[in-house]
């Protein structure tokens, strides 16, 4: 009993609302951490909209299939919130080859996610849009892209430049955040998958498992609001 | 104290929830291919808005837990809301945009004053 | 428990200061009142730094054109200063040290919710403290502990993504000691603890926790923001590359303001516990002062534009903030009328802690009332950048939250300790402080009123007599400092034994032994009315 109960709770329900009130606080500080980020890229978008617009026509412009790789990233990571909450409701009743098997298509799905991530990074790098000192070099195609926005709104070709590059700290900034919390969820779930594979999650503990997967839904309602946001500028 | 571990979903209940997910993703892409105008950014932060309740109440149980449970994610989502709106108060009124925006530099470049 | 008669000599119980003594026990506790005392160190010595900043600060500023340190230098101590004593005293300060020792015993629980994340909050602590110190010592920072932009990101030749690293990580400290005393007091309270029966001091802590998890990630996503731009030299905040910089102020003080009501509710929680304690009654309008902590915390949200009023922001939108900050303005006032309530008719004894308590009331309605004068609009026009407002938030943060400190540390040391601190030297110290403060502050709103700009290494002659007086205020002011420094460290060798209540106040705390051994109480309390004073002294009658 000793084990289950940590000695400053008087029993495990006390210990298991903690637990969620914990997470559930720490989501609300998450939600202000993303939100600062959301608050620069508004008041930009608001700014120096023509700018935003080519930018998100650039994000969105990798595509398989006709779709773009936001659109399946966001189909991805849908399904993994799906996965999450099988398995949840797999521990919950007890059955763990379920919440195993689970676990493991979340993890999958979330590694797909990176490896779309980083598809889109590399072709953002090779486009010349990675927003550094010195890297940032847009391809022909969207200088004259950028060159045809200037002359059509009127605006002044430099300061339209210096915004299309705040465009881009902006979505490096923001979906590198995101997926630093998505490197973190897969090492939470990981963890999870090598604790349930040793029989530790029952119906009577697992509130681990659902703690981690309110986790893992948050990163998912990011990217939620992530994806018009940064893709669907029109 | 109701915890949310009392009322367990149901399968049929997830993967309906998932659908409708899926059917509002596919709503979201149809409707930035057409031109709308200030109504594109309604629509598709709309459709993420019902993506996110769907997934905070199904996913995440909120629809089974404690008062306090919502009480605790609303606060964060007003709260996002007071950074965004406040800041908005300032930056929708004032009578001359601040002259680094492209739209004001073109104006001053062309001898034009607001 | 209480009533059993105390002898100290045959006191062989375990405490949680006996319990071990090894450095792995100490730097690997879970025990909050352990981690309590860790902090205590830490902050003491960023007091220390920080003050010794504005040492520096003052002497320069004893002459018009003095050449003690050059104008380069001068920046940067102005900067140390503020980002010291906000960001690792102030900001830390009583949550950390009373609050970590405290809540768990108010509340009748055995710890924290999450200990080890309580630890982890310490080390976090440290390391951003670490890394802004190592930013002094490689030539330190000189943007001003608010890193206005563009200044701080483009045009800056010192540290400053050193300091806002460690500023970044500190922040964390913060958010995570808020998440854990706001779960904390939810769950864990002992039977019979209702939310209105918590002790004030719960409630200012809860409602200070709620400001550190919202407000201050946003600080740490504006901070990271200028780092980008210095490290990737894109332009964020740089007009000449497409940034705004009022969007920084904005960004920054949507925490930063909220961030002074971190510094002053935990206080105020502080003096509600004195004031009843030393008029032996139970606080007038429990449930107002209550309510206006979470006023304060909420309201605090909506003001942060009145920094940034002639910064360049709308006219209109300087009018709502400036309503704004009006209405924060009520909650406050309603916690000094009813401690004041409080006092009337009560059996009023001034031992130190109370006597820190009455200087908080004083000083801070004087800071307070100050505040309304910069929240409008016209006068702010004129004294913004002033010694007005440096005179303006000193009232409030060291003639308020540092007095609160102060008095809670006199009034808790008995229970953290185990031992008496020496009451004349305490009166004395009190005393010193008060009147070293208001000569060091005081001059400077007629200096900021006269026009007296701040941060400045150097002035116009006419300013000279009240420099002078500040000056001297600050060297009472450091003796009143140093002197609880030498008599409580004293005091822990040499002092008398404490007892379990010295004070005979009423609080949970009160009904363990001091030291509390390592899990608080021997058995768990259950709460009845809160200052119950008068069932009390009624019952030793």
């Amino acid at each position: 009993m000793s084990d289950l109960v940590a000695h400053q709770f008087d029993d495990l329900e006390q210990q298991t609302e903690a637990g969620t009130l914990g997470m559930w606080t720490f989501l609300a500080t998450e939600v202000l951490f993303f939100g600062g980020m959301i608050c620069g890229y508004t008041i930009y978008r608001h700014l120096y909209f023509p700018a935003w617009h080519q930018g998100s026509l650039i994000v969105d412009n990798l595509r398989w299939f006709g779709i773009s790789s936001g659109a399946w990233n966001t189909a991805v990571l849908l399904t993994s919130s799906l996965t999450v909450a099988l398995g949840v409701r797999a521990a919950k009743l007890g059955r763990n080859r379920t919440l195993l098997r689970m676990l493991v298509a979340t993890l999958l799905l979330g590694i797909a996610f990176l490896g779309i991530k980083a598809a889109e990074y590399t072709h953002e790098y090779y486009e010349g849009v990675m927003p550094c000192r010195g890297v940032f070099h847009p391809d022909d195609e969207i200088s004259s892209n950028l060159q045809h926005t200037a002359g059509e709104q009127q605006i002044n070709q430099s300061f339209l430049l210096h915004e299309f590059q705040l465009f881009w700290v902006f979505y490096f900034f923001m979906t590198g955040v995101h997926a630093l919390h998505m490197v973190i969820g897969i090492g939470l779930f990981t963890y999870l998958l090598i604790e349930a594979r040793r029989g530790r999650y029952t119906p009577q503990k697992h509130a681990q498992v659902e703690v981690m997967g309110l986790y893992w839904h948050f990163v998912d309602l990011v990217w939620i609001f992530l994806f018009p946001l940064l893709y669907l500028v029109r | 104290m109701e915890t949310s571990e009392h009322k367990i979903e149901g399968l049929p209940t997830y993967l309906l929830i998932y659908g409708l997910l899926m059917a509002l993703l596919v709503a979201t892409v149809v409707a930035a291919t057409f031109d709308l105008g200030q109504w594109n950014v309604v629509i598709a932060l709309t459709i993420a808005v019902l993506k996110a309740l769907l997934v905070i109440l199904f996913f995440m149980h909120v629809r089974h837990s404690s008062r306090l449970t919502w009480i605790f994610v609303a606060a964060a989502f007003v709260w996002l809301g007071l950074l965004l709106g406040l800041t908005l108060t300032d930056y929708t009124t004032r009578d001359q945009p601040t002259p680094n925006s492209a739209a004001q530099i073109a104006v001053v470049d062309n001898g034009g004053h607001r | 428990m209480a009533s059993v008669a105390y002898i100290p000599q045959y006191d062989t119980r375990e405490t949680y200061l006996n319990t071990n003594y090894s450095a792995a026990s100490w730097l690997l506790t879970r025990d909050h009142k352990r981690i309590a005392i860790l902090y205590m160190f830490s902050i003491t010595l960023f007091f220390a730094i920080g003050g010794s900043a504005a040492v520096i600060m003052r002497l320069q500023l004893l002459t018009p054109h003095s050449s003690l340190v050059e104008a380069e230098t001068y920046n940067k101590l102005f900067t140390l200063h503020g980002i010291v004593m906000v960001f690792f005293f102030l900001v830390p300060s009583i949550p950390t040290t009373l609050g970590n020792f405290l809540v768990p015993l108010m509340i009748g629980a055995r710890d924290l919710a999450f200990p080890r994340i309580n630890l982890l909050s310490w080390y976090l602590f440290i390391t951003g403290g670490s890394l802004a110190l190592v930013s002094l010592i490689q030539g330190g920072v000189d943007t001003g502990w608010t890193f206005y932009t563009p200044y701080s990101s483009t045009f800056s030749n010192t540290h400053v993504v050193l300091a806002i690293c460690g500023i970044f990580i500190a922040g964390f400290s913060s958010i995570l000691t808020g998440l854990n005393f706001i779960v904390t007091i939810h769950k864990m309270r002992c039977p019979g603890m209702t939310w209105f029966r918590l002790p004030l001091f719960i409630w200012s802590t809860y409602a200070t926790s709620i400001i550190f998890v919202l407000a201050t990630p946003v600080l740490a996503i504006t901070l990271a923001l200028v780092a980008l731009e210095r490290i990737l030299g894109v332009g964020i905040f740089d007009p000449n590359l497409g940034g705004d910089p009022i969007l920084f102020q904005h960004m920054f003080w949507f925490y930063s303001h909220p961030a002074v009501y971190i510094m002053i509710l935990p206080g105020m929680g502080v003096v509600s516990e004195l004031i009843t304690a030393f008029s032996r009654k139970h606080v007038f309008g429990y449930e107002y002062i209550a309510m206006a902590s979470l006023s304060i915390a909420v309201l605090g949200f909506l003001v942060w534009a009145h920094h940034m009023f002639i910064a360049g922001i709308s006219i209109y939108g300087g009018m709502v903030f400036s309503i704004l900050s009006f209405l924060v303005a009520i909650p406050s006032a309603i916690k000094v009328f009813n401690w004041m309530a409080t006092l009337y008719k009560g059996s009023i004894s001034l031992e130190t802690p109370m006597l820190y308590a009455l200087g908080f009331i004083g000083l801070f309605t004087v800071g307070g009332l100050t505040g309304l004068f910069l929240a409008t609009l016209g006068i702010d026009m004129h004294v913004h950048d002033t010694y007005f407002v440096i005179a303006h938030f000193h009232y409030i943060m060291v003639g308020g939250a540092v007095m609160a400190y102060m008095g809670g540390l006199h009034f808790w040391w008995p229970k953290m300790t185990g031992k008496l601190y020496p009451e004349w030297w305490g009166r004395i110290s009190a005393i010193i402080l008060f009147l070293g403060f208001n000569l060091t502050f005081f001059p400077q709103f007629l200096l900021g009123y006269l026009g007296m700009p701040r941060r400045y290494y150097a002035y116009a002659p006419e300013f000279q007599v009240y420099n002078v007086m500040s000056t001297a205020g600050a060297s009472i002011l450091a003796v009143g400092y140093l002197l609880p420094l030498g008599y409580l460290l004293w005091s822990l060798k040499w002092g008398p034994d404490a007892g379990p209540n010295p004070f005979k106040a009423a609080g949970l705390e009160w009904q363990t032994a001091s030291p509390p051994p390592p899990d608080n109480f021997e058995q768990t309390p259950i709460a009845g009315e809160p200052y119950n004073y008068h069932e009390m002294d009624f019952a030793n009658e």
